[in-house]
């Protein structure tokens, strides 16, 4: 039963992103993985496809699978996370899949005299958890297309159904975003973006418990948070082309919500052309948040708030990241890399979090997590 | 021009921005799939940008 609870918090986030840039025909296929040493290992493939039907209009589709690994789900502790009283008997030994989440996508880019128009309808499910999507994004450019001005919206509508509850809940989120990509010189493009979040209904993984221990009396009880949430964040993003062949993105971002927690975030990639066909970036991310107001690491008695997730606690994070991508070629006089429809994708990724008092059920403060994925987009 | 409050480069001086390197989040999918880990272990999300920059050629 434990195991659900670092599952639930892998599944429950459906992505997507915005994106206004017409896309090429093409095929892109992705074998994603996630381990960490919470033993959570997460296997994702993806297929993502792109087809103009005219001049002016694309659509776009993508199905992807969310598989965890029963083998990885052997937990540390003897008790059972949920009820904190009895034996966890149920280690996960074998090596079939435990959860499986399922997703949809089906949407279109089309451009209006050079205003480009998005729409996305996406569809996940799994056993305790639905949600719906719709996103649509516009573009206008201006000035020659110097500057170019990005409206988003989305909006999500969740049910969440725990195996281990008797009810059924509904979270909605509503995204709002704008954004402004301006070309700076010939050498410099800069972006500025501002995202509106506003969520209402519950908001925390059903399968967390609070252990209140007062004395010797320990209680178990439902976790309590806010049922609304707002959210926003300003980021902005610069580009430099530092040389020939080489680019240098650096970003900020700053994020505040009605949770009172509060955020930086800086980045910076290096992208370089190891050759006309390689090309190489590396990505360093570092992260830093407050607490929310009702987060406590330990509680001796009710409260009417009360928190465990260890997102919610103070604490930074570092991620760094490098990704390949080699484009086929006739030169090589290997089969299937002979092909320049093809381009094969591969990175790496290693992410830490510290967060400033343990977690609730892993009882560790450490979290490093590695990520590997590979994949090839083939153009039609 | 009175929006981005800049010296207009032309397209004909564009040829660094053209770079698929110059735009940001050139690959989505594969933004897609780093947000997707990164919003599960934080308590933070949006204000990442979108797609665009380049030459603005297309």
């Amino acid at each position: 039963m434990v195991k659900k609870l670092l599952i639930v918090i892998f599944l429950i986030y459906p992505f997507y992103v915005f994106s206004q840039q017409e896309p090429d025909n093409q095929i892109q296929v992705n074998f994603n993985s996630y381990f960490d040493n919470f033993r959570l290992n997460v296997i994702y493939p993806s297929i993502n496809i792109v087809k103009s039907i005219d001049n002016n209009t694309s659509i776009t589709g993508s199905y992807l699978v969310d598989a965890i690994s029963s083998a990885s789900m052997k937990m540390t502790f003897k008790v059972d996370g949920v009820t904190s009283a009895t034996a966890n008997k149920q280690g996960g030994g074998d090596n079939t899949p435990d959860e499986l989440r399922h997703q949809i996508n089906l949407g279109f880019v089309r451009n209006i005299s050079g205003v480009s128009v998005s729409a996305d309808g996406m569809y996940s499910i799994e056993h305790d958890y639905s949600s719906k999507t719709f996103a649509t994004n516009i573009s206008i450019p201006f000035a020659k297309k110097n500057t170019v001005l990005q409206i988003g919206f989305a909006g999500n509508w969740d049910k969440v159904f725990p195996q281990t509850r008797f009810w059924t809940r509904s979270r909605n989120t509503t995204t709002y975003n704008i954004g402004m990509t301006q070309i700076l010189s010939k050498n410099i493009v800069s972006q500025f973006d501002f995202s509106f979040i506003n969520i209402d209904g519950y908001m925390l993984d059903g399968y967390q418990v609070v252990r209140i221990l007062n004395g010797t009396n320990l209680s178990i009880l439902e976790p309590i948070e806010p049922e609304k949430r707002i959210r926003k964040a300003l980021g902005a993003r610069m580009n430099f082309a530092v040389s020939k062949h080489s680019t240098l993105l650096l970003g900020y971002r700053y994020y505040w919500d009605t949770w009172d927690i509060k955020s930086s975030t800086i980045d910076a990639e290096y992208k370089t052309h190891m050759s006309d066909y390689t090309n190489i970036s590396l990505n360093v991310r570092q992260y830093f948040q407050n607490k929310a107001y009702f987060f406590k690491a330990t509680y001796t008695v009710p409260e009417p708030l009360m928190a465990v997730d260890s997102k919610l606690n103070s604490g930074y994070t570092n991620d760094i990241s490098v990704n390949l991508e080699y484009k086929g070629n006739r030169y090589t006089g290997i089969p299937i890399i002979n092909n320049d429809k093809v381009t094969f994708l591969a990175s790496l990724g290693f992410f830490h979090r510290h967060t400033d008092s343990p977690d609730w059920v892993m009882r560790m403060s450490e979290l490093y997590a590695y990520l590997i994925s590979f994949g090839f987009k083939f153009s039609l | 021009m009175t929006i981005s409050g800049c010296a207009v480069v032309q397209p004909w001086e564009r040829e660094r921005l053209a770079d698929p390197n110059m735009m940001f989040d050139e690959n989505p999918i594969q933004k897609g799939i780093k947000e997707h880990y990164i919003n599960i272990r934080e308590g933070s999300e949006g204000g990442t940008g979108s797609q665009g920059g380049g030459c603005g050629c297309g």
